[in-house]
């Protein structure tokens, strides 16, 4: 009896051991690559906010039906000779409060005009990829997808480590419900920055679970590429066409003089969606005709079923819609909605930003708290291990303040850099990096303690600045922004400045905790003499 | 409701915190470090329903079920800082702050759940959330045709082996 209790005892042990060098070693390699998911993601929550603030020239539509808003895009469509282009009008909505048309002809880049409902006249934006550039650091470390899907491999293989990790740090939890209110903030440095983590991550667990398994529920295709390849011999765009019904664009379509108005598509659209319950209008030039697509939005349900209407554009005859999913197609899109939480207004963002904040710190401190926890046994440890942990724990400072402060850059050379400059969209994504590695030749250069606190501080001054900078360059500031009910912009501003402040506190209780330390050393030095 | 949902969490947080052995010795020396464990922890879990119930109120139900999870989450976030900082002023006026969110929440979602325009809102924005059945455009259609999107599917399907469309490059969407 006791021995088969030793055994057990011996075992659970070993299980656990196990358990926390897998939450170690694989939170550690992984957490590098999870924090710029995270943070970047957690900013995807917001992006069509930010890309409103970081083109200032954009002017809210006056308000207006969505019937009159397709008659002001049809109006322009005339006027620049766009119908035999494949065209996508985002009518205005409460996220994107603009009338919007993307052109694509065969052979050409996509162009976007912002319409300015009040003349149906474009107005000429500053070139940025705006939020999108978080979105896409995102889902595929704004690797290029066409060339390559490297990006999307790394993020799904980093995104499948965590679900381990997140298994294994339950298992070495022991207490998690005892703990969950656990947080000693006085104790020792370690007992801190373990409690920190344990509350950041236990309490925004759900959260973790979900948007993990989401994630990688949501790219199914290209993670499990088996049943496209035995089905359609490989071919995504096939399978996409069959799956969600991806109309195509071939040829050139019908002239404008023959085409019903797009009034006329929204009307039927209204009647079956509801009011304001149009997204946006398609058109796809065929050889000989052309057809309209009218969506229905998506932002007031979880599941991101792609719901439209399909009309000629010449008869103006209803061919046919895509409305009804099949069970697996629904839970799929369920899955989805849940991780690009379009879905319960600005309230439901807030929380998803909230608890992203808090999945963001919870890597962060675990990133941490593996330095701190090595600090102590770094005389024991071989000449290689050192070298190891020392770059590990630079590489922990540019991964994290580093990447704040690149944000915040980004940000800033939206309005540093003229704005009717040519290719200044690269250039912004150029600022963005060119600063990152800044701050690992910073990271490298720096003690690790000073590091931290440096690059902390300049991360809090650059988002506290922000609006000073918007204001000495666009003169908008969030002062103006709520002066004229513009609470998107503003929300931006502000929640950017209260960022930089949480990340100054950090900064100064570390400095607070550096000076502690040197007076301690500095009273022992003098007590020893 | 947001924010009834969000008090009513942070109640039900503390509650169940104040019957855990662990935190009933850090919690303030009030009538709810005295009361019964079990009670606390029943009571805790009713708040936690209210909280569930606001959200629902907010949000169509899977909606605010999500919401609820992390309102919670951002509830206990709160009592755990409360419980670790002990910021004076905040803990002097602990019991009764608490009590008084209570009460603010559950007047809240009485005069919310009374009125007529909120609760025909709701109603209403649960009926716009059904998909609209294929079978309704029927009027629509010249042909009075049924397209069901399997049909579209098989349609599609007839159409990209008739004629080898390209897609064309995308709108850059995710």
């Amino acid at each position: 009896m006791n021995t088969s209790a030793l055994e057990t005892g011996k075992k659970e042990q070993t299980v656990t051991r196990s358990m926390a060098w897998l939450h170690t070693w694989a939170g550690l390699l992984a957490g590098w690559v999870l924090f710029l998911i995270f943070l970047t993601g957690t900013f995807t929550v917001f992006f069509p906010e930010i890309s409103l603030w970081m083109q200032p020239e954009r002017v809210a539509s006056r308000p207006m039906t969505q019937t009159e808003a397709a008659q002001v895009a049809e109006r322009f469509v005339m006027d620049r000779g766009l119908h035999d282009a494949r065209l996508l009008i985002r009518l205005p909505m409460e996220r994107r409060p603009d009338l919007r048309i993307g052109a694509l002809r065969k052979g050409e880049a996509v162009r976007t005009y912002y319409i300015d409902t009040a003349t149906g006249q474009d107005v000429p934006v500053r070139e940025t990829q705006g939020g999108y550039l978080f979105q896409a650091l995102h889902w595929r470390l704004n690797i290029d997808r066409d060339s390559t899907e490297l990006g999307i491999w790394i993020v799904g293989l980093a995104t499948a480590i965590m679900l381990a990790v997140l298994v294994s740090g339950i298992v070495i939890h022991k207490r998690i419900f005892k703990d969950i209110f656990v947080f000693r903030p006085r104790s020792s440095y370690q007992r801190s920055w373990l409690d920190a983590h344990n509350v950041s991550s236990v309490l925004s667990l759900p959260f973790l679970f979900l948007i993990a398994y989401t994630g990688l529920v949501f790219l199914y295709y290209i993670y499990m590429p088996a049943g496209i390849s035995a089905l359609y011999g490989g071919d995504r765009d096939a399978f996409r066409r069959d799956s969600v019904f991806i109309n195509s664009a071939a040829g050139s379509g019908i002239p404008q003089s023959r085409m019903k108005s797009f009034e006329s598509f929204t009307r039927i659209a209204i009647a079956e969606f509801g009011e304001g319950k149009v997204d946006s209008i398609r058109l796809f030039p065929k050889d000989g005709r052309t057809e309209v697509e009218v969506w229905r939005v998506r932002n007031d349900r979880i599941g991101q079923q792609m719901d439209r209407l399909v009309f000629d554009a010449e008869s103006g005859r209803l061919l046919h819609t895509v409305i009804e999913r099949l069970p697996a197609q629904r839970v799929q899109s369920v899955l989805a909605g849940l991780h690009l939480a379009e879905f319960g207004g600005h309230a439901m963002r807030w929380l998803y930003f909230a608890m992203g904040l808090f999945g963001t710190a919870s890597i962060a401190t675990g990133l941490v708290l593996f330095i701190i926890k090595r600090q102590r046994k770094t005389a024991t440890v071989s000449a290689t291990g050192q070298r190891w942990h020392a770059a590990a724990a630079r590489t922990n400072v540019a991964a994290v303040a580093g990447l704040c402060i690149a944000c915040g850059a980004y940000l800033w050379s939206n309005r540093l850099l003229p704005a009717d400059l040519a290719g200044r969209s690269l250039l912004e994504v150029q600022c963005f990096f060119f600063v990152w590695g800044l701050s690992v030749v910073h990271a490298l250069t720096r003690p690790h303690l000073s590091a931290w606190i440096e690059q902390l501080s300049v991360a809090a001054l650059i988002a506290i600045l922000l609006p000073a900078v918007n204001l000495t360059f666009t003169g908008q500031w969030f002062g103006s922004y709520v002066l004229n009910d513009d609470w998107t912009r503003a929300a931006v501003e502000l929640t950017t400045v209260a960022m930089g402040f949480a990340l100054g506190t950090v900064a100064w209780l570390l400095r607070s905790r550096e000076r502690s330390a040197a007076d301690h050393l500095a009273l022992k030095g003098g007590a020893s003499s | 409701m947001i924010w009834a949902s969000l008090c009513f969490a942070f109640c039900g947080v503390c509650m169940l915190s104040a019957s855990m052995t662990r935190h009933r010795r850090d919690l303030p020396q009030t009538q709810l470090s005295k009361a019964n464990p079990l009670l606390l922890r029943s009571a805790g879990w009713v708040f936690l329903l209210g909280a569930l119930a606001a959200s629902g109120h907010v949000w169509p139900f899977w909606q605010g079920v999500v919401a609820w999870i992390f309102i919670a989450g951002i509830a206990a976030l709160a009592l755990v800082l409360l419980l670790a900082f002990r910021p004076t002023w905040l803990w002097k006026t602990y019991f009764l702050s608490m009590f008084a969110g209570t009460i603010l929440s559950l007047g809240a979602a009485w005069m919310s759940c009374s009125s007529s325009s909120c609760a025909s809102d709701s109603i209403d924005r649960r009926h716009k959330n059904s998909v609209p059945k294929p079978g309704e455009l029927r009027d629509w259609e010249p042909d009075g045709r049924k397209t069901s999107g399997r049909a579209a599917r098989r349609e599609c399907r007839e159409r990209r082996r008739a004629a080898s469309a390209s897609c064309g490059a995308s709108f850059g969407e995710h």
